[in-house]
């Protein structure tokens, strides 16, 4: 298995506060079955301005570190980009690139209101070569709302991650309904960690893939396949799909 | 590859309709050549953009050096057909003073495409500009067509002011999605500022070639793989 969004580098963003804490991290996915780990700090500019080669620079240190332990566990650098009006610009300097240099980039969006150029965003940066991976979209409140919404994410050709956490339950209810929604309609390409600690949002993703099999079976199978299509930076190919939206009875709103 | 289907399948009987329209555009003033060519409809969602992006190729295959400009400063989608960028264009020409030839994709084919640009706040006062005036007049010394797609006539005015401009107006109506009244209603607002309206593209018109037998004497010639749809010029 790889976990392809975590927070575990120490120090450089509001992950990992310590290598005493990343070196817990590193051994909690271990025993999890986590073969690879991706390092995806945040991108956000202005705040956490971590570029591709600051990381992996980082990654590569902190590679060593984990060797020196005698731990068997790769890691592989990567970033989670905040998308703004800059990010087409730092995509084409390579200051934000995919993960393992790949195509595919990690991004977010603003948890509460969506940007009216988000998706001018994505299809800039699909034109300059990017694929987009859409980080949680469980958490953001617009599609919480009205998770009608995604589909237009879908016909810009997205792929979508789901957080572990978000299936455990750990930011709430509703997250939770909205990501077994995603997972049942198959509108989840990958589910990952996102791990920001060793506590609660720790690098686990095995219980969570399988947990997903239950609501939509076959999916694990896709869920361990794609990342090492990712890493490797082949093509994921996804089905058609559609989310549609469930007819109103004016007494059951 | 390009989802247009003038370039994806020449040989269709959908493309044939394209060139019959571009045909009847040729042919449908005697004294003045058609090289200002407005594209328009009543509402949203009718076809403007499949339309003349579909158009400008057939006319670029004729021969003619074409420009293609996305004038929907509201909802663009011209980049989105032809799969370009759309971070520099018409908006950015107008406003911060570019060249054309710095915000002009050239797309090769023939064919030349400026796209909006960066939405502004203030699309109608843009258009009717002087500097819109002057740029179109330039660009028709390069070119020998220029085709504007335009936002829905009955929604914004925009395409009313780009109508006094365009040597002629074609007017695009959804089979199915058109309801009459806003499409008499889009022909009286064109009319009230004497736009030459060419004529009407009939879209998303279903075929029933099948059931008549018209459509195999299209197949005839046109050799193209069976279709469901084709588009018609009343």
């Amino acid at each position: 298995m790889i976990d392809i969004h975590s927070h575990i580098l120490p120090g450089i963003d509001d992950g990992a506060k310590n290598i005493d804490t990343f070196l817990k991290m590193i051994k909690i996915a271990k025993q999890d079955g986590i073969e690879k780990i991706i390092a995806t700090p945040h991108f956000v500019n202005g705040i956490y301005e971590n570029t591709y080669d600051q990381v992996a620079a980082e990654t590569d240190k902190m590679k060593d570190m984990i060797q020196n332990y005698g731990i068997n566990l790769e890691l592989i650098p990567g970033q989670e980009v905040y998308l703004d009006k800059h990010s087409i610009d730092l995509y084409k300097e390579g200051k934000i690139r995919g993960i393992n240099a790949s195509s595919y980039l990690l991004c977010e969006f603003p948890m509460d209101s969506l940007p009216d150029n988000a998706l001018d965003i994505i299809y800039e940066l699909q034109i300059a070569g990017a694929k987009i991976i859409l980080a949680h979209p469980e958490r953001y409140m617009y599609f919480i709302k009205n998770l009608t919404l995604i589909n237009d994410f879908i016909k810009e050709g997205c792929l979508f991650q789901i957080n572990s956490g978000s299936i455990e339950g750990i930011f709430g209810k509703e997250i939770r309904k909205t990501a077994m929604l995603l997972i049942k309609n198959g509108i989840c390409d990958f589910i990952a960690s996102d791990a920001h600690s060793a506590g609660t949002r720790s690098p686990r993703i095995k219980d969570t893939i399988n947990a997903a099999e239950d609501y939509k079976p076959g999916i694990s199978d896709t869920l361990v396949k794609n990342p090492y299509f990712l890493i490797n930076n082949e093509e994921i190919n996804v089905k058609y799909r559609k989310l549609f939206k469930k007819p109103k009875l004016f007494f059951n709103k | 590859m390009l989802d247009l289907i003038v370039d994806k399948e020449p040989k269709s009987p959908i493309s044939e309709a394209y060139r019959t329209i571009r045909t009847n555009i040729e042919f449908s003033s005697l004294d003045k050549e058609m090289k200002l060519i407005l594209i328009t409809s009543s509402g949203p969602q009718e076809g403007k953009s499949t339309i003349s992006s579909n158009l400008a190729l057939a006319m670029a295959q004729s021969g003619k050096k074409t420009l293609l400009i996305d004038c929907d400063l509201r909802k663009p989608t011209i980049h989105k057909k032809y799969k370009i960028s759309n971070r520099i264009g018409l908006s950015n020409l107008l406003a911060d003073g570019l060249k054309l030839s710095d915000a002009v994709f050239c797309f090769g084919k023939g064919i030349d495409i400026l796209t909006s640009g960066t939405i502004p706040p203030n699309p109608s006062e843009m258009l009717s500009s002087n500097k819109m005036k002057t740029f179109l007049q330039e660009a028709l010394k390069i070119y020998n067509r220029i085709i504007l797609d335009s936002p829905p006539v009955n929604a914004v005015t925009d395409a009313q002011i780009l109508a006094t401009i365009a040597d002629g107006v074609v007017l695009v109506v959804g089979s199915g999605v058109t309801e009459i009244d806003m499409a008499k209603r889009a022909k009286e607002l064109l009319d009230k500022v004497k736009a030459n309206i060419l004529g009407v593209v009939l879209n998303k018109a279903e075929s029933m070639g099948n059931k008549y037998g018209s459509n195999k004497y299209y197949y005839y010639y046109a050799e193209g793989e069976e279709k469901k749809r084709r588009k018609k010029k009343k």
